[in-house]
């Protein structure tokens, strides 16, 4: 990388949200409509008085710390040291959107045709030529140039994502622009400012299109529950149906990939991804698992080993989440794949010394979870809550601490975790400016309002 | 290695901005749009659309062969040959009484071959044609009238103005590279007004935004009149060397206070008020009238009223200062400039029958009689859903016998054909295009070959010519020849004709300005009106079009302000205008376009929302007497109360035909249409 590597300036005064550069990129590289690599994203969409309008043009910032970069499993995204580009290889890409996942920028997109990522480029072929990235080169308004990190201008605006990943962009702010106050207050007084609600855009990730790592990773804790609960005394492993489960979710876990016929490849970064690391530690539980539960007295330091290996796994499928969350401080749910085993294996064995404090980490876990969402919750959202707890928690440890029950109270001990595992998914939330748009909107409106 | 070509050619479509482009062609295919940076209008780039050509070029749904409807109803199709021994048999039946045709041709590609179709019409022996226009009469005349001809300064002269009013024009959106302009004058400390019932794009940059109810411009611009005489903020050697009737105006609006003009724009005096004292202390001013808001029964008169702003000022003729609105340099082709082209010959010439108001078409054909009509061809428009009160065009259309539709799409137009031709994409005929916001006179070369069996226009006409046996000898000297060398030789004598320098080689090279184009009109303040003077005062706005001499404002036919029944019922006025995403109803059919506008809607103020239960994304009809659409909703907290929006563009097929809604008028000079006059209702579907 040279000294000054390129960088998207963009200038907010002089964007009009034309959508020339959209379209730009999409000619060049022949991308279909629903997966444009650029977008342009407006701030104050509907138009709320006192508040100014602007758009950013937003694809990828081939970021100086690209997450992209860091956390692919296949080790397809790397850096071009001739252009400064971060650049996706077709070959190599395994279309697991985990870059997608922990990018803050929106910016991977997956290439249904080909079931492969694809992100701006930079323009990467037309820079070797000397030319200037599509976009750049389309914009009627001169207000996405490429330059370089060096001058003027914040990095960071309304509605811009600033996760500390040194993105190469940085803007020119609005200027020149000295709304009426008289206009404004008759646009006030007309009843414009009635903070009506905000429309939430739609979230990246959700559980409808995730479901096959909802039952995948589903699998896993339970099978690693089940084992592990075996060595506390609990329910002997069966073989047959441990590892038809365990065939399942990794069959289900495929899925989820753009291009099956190179899963192997998720294995390849296990230096730096999660993801890898992950996929390593599930085929090597069920593995060690296999070899433990042949006989019908398994050894009990293979049984552990095979268990410790299971929570390995669980731990790295945990830090995937993490790593897309990018939590700056550790949360309850930032364990949840670990608790969840840890209290279905108490259940399991029914030993209120291991089931009892687990339930009360994932009670937390699911309040704070519930907290964080902030959305007042409808009626439905209110029953899911109640059975999370009272058939998922509560039922449980009451059988638990008496000794009673044990089938109702595992049942209901992993329909619960299956819930809430669903809740989890269903809450995820991938940064991305759209969404921070909205937050910094609502949070200036809330400023206004108090004003 | 591919053979790569990058050919220097123009955008042909209705649009201010007329940019210059580099194309690029890859072994006879289309690859690549860029802008031409010789063209200091639109230095920079293209715009989406224009960008977009590369996929409407081979778009899927293009008309690739004639189309032939069967007894079914659905379309066939044809070849060539048997699509022009169709409509050649009918036309030699309609022959006895060639006015029995109606030749109907709109704005979608401009280009001097399109002359060939009148030429075509005149050797058949004549046919029947439309008067008037949709986009601009009313705007033109008034500019006519009071300095006398439509020319303003370049584009790139805004620069150096320190006040600049967008009087209802979202430049943003309709020219977009206006924009560079607006902030280069932004960026040295220029104020920006915006006068737009909304808040559009270009009113993010103005100092002052005032929001009037739909109609009500002319009478704010009186007010501001009154205030500049009032607060003497007149340029008195300006108007006395150089206006006429300064008297009689500063009398006729003694009683056209800010107040009075508050109360009918339905704005702040304070507003008025300021947008007067910005344009008296202000220099140098330009005023940039939009066409959208002179689509009204008043609208003429409005403008005259603003260009008296500019008189007052002495904003004329100077770098910086001055009126925008359409500028005709580089329409040196016709003997007769805009906007007298749009009226029926007081003189008919005997051979076409120029009976047919383009702003009434639906109830023009229908009453047409003596003969009435029984054929149309339709080139270069798609007026079905695009022209006033569709429902009478589409009466209209059906009661012919025969129709046929020169297309590059399936418009709802073509729908109702019973033939449709393949018309050619910009790139597959050499052409010569004017503009109407820069004055260059730009080659639009043959680029491509057409795709599957199109052909174009001139083609057609001449191989019906043939077909229906018109001389030989005026054949060919009327309408060229297939080949490339015979399509240059009809261009370059066209050009030799209006200035010996004008040769297509130079053309090529890139844009050139018109013959005496130069960057402040009006420079040597002379104008050529009447009396040689700016006209507030026009005998001929009362001889022409019996209006008051005076610019004056009345009351439009349908609107918010009055009390008649009709605003009781439906309290909206709505809106139809254009967005960046189309040139009005081209361009919606692209995947690419389709994917950042996928729908059509009604953007509502949020009280009116309110009041009416409506929320964003909810359904809703809109509707009044005359039709209704059923669209999605979308909140506008910047929308003025008490107006409604859709923009147009959309087909019927789609949904979204706005003109099921509005009522065929005309303007009150210009013979333009006042279809933007139209009250609405609007409730959850």
């Amino acid at each position: 990388v040279s000294a000054t590597p390129p960088a998207f300036v963009h200038d907010l005064a002089t964007c009009v949200g034309c959508h020339a550069c959209v379209v730009a990129c999409a000619l060049e590289n022949g991308t279909a409509p629903e997966g444009f690599w650029r977008q342009v994203v407006t701030f104050n969409e509907d138009r709320r008085p006192a508040l100014p309008v602007f758009h950013l043009s937003i694809a990828c910032n081939h970021c100086l710390d690209a997450p992209c970069e860091r956390h692919c499993p296949a080790l397809a995204i790397a850096r071009d040291v001739r252009t400064g580009a971060v650049l996706i290889d077709a070959g190599r890409c395994i279309g697991c959107r985990c870059c997608a996942w922990v990018c803050p920028y929106d910016a991977p997109r997956l290439d249904d045709a080909r079931g492969v990522m694809g992100k701006c480029t930079l323009c990467h072929h037309r820079l070797l030529e000397g030319g200037t990235p599509a976009c750049a080169t389309a914009c009627p308004t001169g207000a996405l140039k490429l330059g370089t990190l060096d001058g003027d201008g914040p990095r960071v605006v309304a509605g811009f994502p600033d996760v500390g990943i040194r993105p190469a962009i940085r803007f020119l702010p609005l200027r020149g622009r000295r709304p009426d106050p008289a206009a404004e207050e008759k646009a006030a007084a007309a009843g414009a400012v009635a903070p009506g609600p905000w429309p939430a855009p739609p979230g990246k990730v959700s559980l409808r299109s995730e479901w096959t790592l909802l039952v995948f990773t589903s699998l896993v804790i339970l099978l690693v529950a089940w084992l592990s609960a075996s060595l506390l005394g609990g329910p002997r492993v069966l073989p047959a149906p441990f590892f038809a489960l365990g065939a399942g979710g990794l069959a289900l876990s495929l899925l989820h990939l753009g291009r099956r016929e190179r899963a192997w490849r998720a294995a390849l970064n296990w230096r730096r991804s999660w993801l890898s690391r992950e996929v390593i530690a599930v085929p090597l539980f069920l593995i060690v698992a296999a070899v433990a539960v042949q006989d019908a007295r398994p050894d009990p330091l293979l049984a552990s080993l095979a268990g410790a290996a299971g929570f390995v796994a669980l731990f790295c499928m945990d830090r995937v989440y993490g790593a897309m969350a990018r939590e700056r401080r550790p949360k309850l749910d930032g364990a949840a794949a670990v608790t969840s085993a840890l209290f279905l294996a108490g259940v399991l064995a029914m030993q209120p010394w291991l089931a009892l404090p687990a339930g009360v980490v994932r009670l937390a876990a699911f309040v704070e979870r519930i907290r964080r969402c902030g959305k007042s919750p409808g009626p439905g959202a209110w029953a899911l809550a109640v059975a999370r707890v009272a058939i998922g928690l509560a039922l449980p440890l009451a059988a638990v601490l008496t000794a009673t029950a044990p089938v109702v109270a595992v049942v209901a001990a992993v329909a619960g975790e299956v819930l809430d595992r669903a809740h989890f998914y269903d809450s995820l939330e991938v940064t991305t400016p759209r969404g921070r748009m909205a937050a910094d909107l609502a949070a200036r409106r809330a400023e206004g309002a108090h004003a | 290695m591919p053979e790569v070509r990058t050919i220097t050619t123009a955008c042909p479509r209705n649009c201010y901005s007329t940019c210059s482009l580099w194309v690029t062609v890859e072994d006879g295919r289309l690859r690549r749009v860029e802008a031409h940076p010789a063209n200091r209008a639109a230095p920079d780039a293209a715009c989406l659309k224009g960008l977009s050509y590369v996929e409407r070029t081979y778009a899927k749904d293009r008309v690739l062969q004639p189309l032939r409807r069967t007894a079914s109803g659905a379309f066939e199709r044809v070849a060539w040959d048997d699509a022009l021994d169709l409509i050649a048999g009918k036309l030699r039946g309609f022959r006895a009484q060639p006015r029995s045709v109606l030749f109907y041709a709109a704005s979608g590609t401009k280009g001097l071959m399109n002359d060939v179709a009148a030429s075509f019409w005149r050797l058949y022996g004549g046919c029947t044609t439309t008067y008037g226009d949709l986009c601009w009469p009313a705007g033109l005349e008034a500019t006519r009238l009071t300095l006398g001809a439509n020319e303003h300064n370049a584009p790139w002269d805004l620069a150096n103005a320190r006040l600049v009013v967008f009087w209802g024009k979202n430049a943003a959106e309709t020219n977009v590279h206006q924009m560079a302009f607006v902030q280069q004058a932004l960026d040295r400390g220029a104020e920006v007004v915006v006068v737009d019932p909304r808040r559009t794009e270009t009113a993010e940059r103005a100092a002052l935004h005032v929001r009037p109810r739909p109609g009500s411009d002319g009478a704010i611009a009186l007010a501001v009149a009154h205030r500049l005489i009032e607060r003497g903020w007149v340029d008195g050697p300006f108007v006395r060397d150089h206006v006429l009737g300064f008297e009689a105006f500063r009398e006729s609006v003694r009683e056209r206070t800010p107040a009075w003009a508050a109360g009918i724009a339905g704005v702040p005096v304070a507003q008025v008020e300021r947008l007067a004292e910005l344009l008296g202390t202000t220099r140098p001013a330009t005023i940039n009238a939009g066409f959208g808001l002179q689509r009204y029964t008043n609208s003429g008169q409005a403008l005259r009223a603003m260009i008296a702003l500019l008189a007052l000022t002495g904003n004329v003729g100077k770098p910086g200062a001055g009126w925008i609105f359409a500028n005709l340099r580089s329409q040196v082709f016709h003997p007769v400039k805009d906007p007298i082209a749009f009226y029926p010959p007081e003189k008919p010439d005997g051979v076409f029958r120029v009976s047919i108001s383009t702003a009434l078409l639906g109830p023009h054909m229908l009453a047409t009689a003596d003969p009435p009509l029984r054929m149309a061809w339709v080139e270069r428009g798609n007026p079905i859903p695009q022209n006033p009160e569709t429902p009478a065009v589409l009466r209209a259309f059906r009661a012919l016998e025969f129709r046929v539709v020169v297309d590059e799409f399936l418009t709802d137009t073509a729908r109702e054909a019973d033939v449709v031709l393949p018309a050619k994409s910009i790139f597959e005929q050499t052409d010569v295009v004017g503009a109407y916001w820069h004055d260059y006179l730009q080659l639009k070369p043959k680029a491509i070959e057409p795709p599957g069996e199109v052909k174009p226009e001139s083609e057609v006409y001449r191989l019906l010519a043939e077909r229906l046996g018109f001389p030989a000898e005026a054949v060919a000297r009327e309408i060229p020849g297939p080949s490339e060398a015979e399509v240059e030789a009809f261009l370059a004598a066209r050009l030799r004709a209006v200035e010996p320098s004008l040769t297509l080689d130079r053309l090529r090279e890139g844009p050139v300005r018109a013959p005496g184009a130069t960057d402040v009109a009006f420079a040597d303040l002379r104008f050529p009106t009447p009396s040689g003077k700016i006209e507030l005062l026009s005998e001929e706005a009362t001889r022409r079009w019996g209006l008051d001499p005076l610019p004056s404002w009345r009351e439009p036919v349908e609107w918010t302000g009055g009390t008649s029944p009709e605003a009781q019922r439906h309290p909206l006025h709505l809106l139809t205008p254009n967005t960046k995403n189309r040139i009005h109803s081209q361009f919606g059919n692209l995947p690419s376009i389709r994917a950042l506008d996928p729908e059509p809607v009604v953007q509502l103020a949020a009280e009116d929302a309110r009041r009416r239960g409506l929320r964003p994304g909810d359904r809703a009809r809109v509707f009044n007497d005359r039709g209704e659409l059923t669209l999605r909703v979308r909140v506008d907290h910047g929308l003025r109360p008490g107006v409604a929006v859709v923009p147009n563009g959309w087909w019927l097929s789609e949904g979204g035909a706005v003109n099921l809604l509005s009522k065929a008028r005309e303007t009150d000079m210009g013979f333009g249409a006042a279809f933007h006059e139209n009250l609405v209702e609007v409730e959850k579907a």
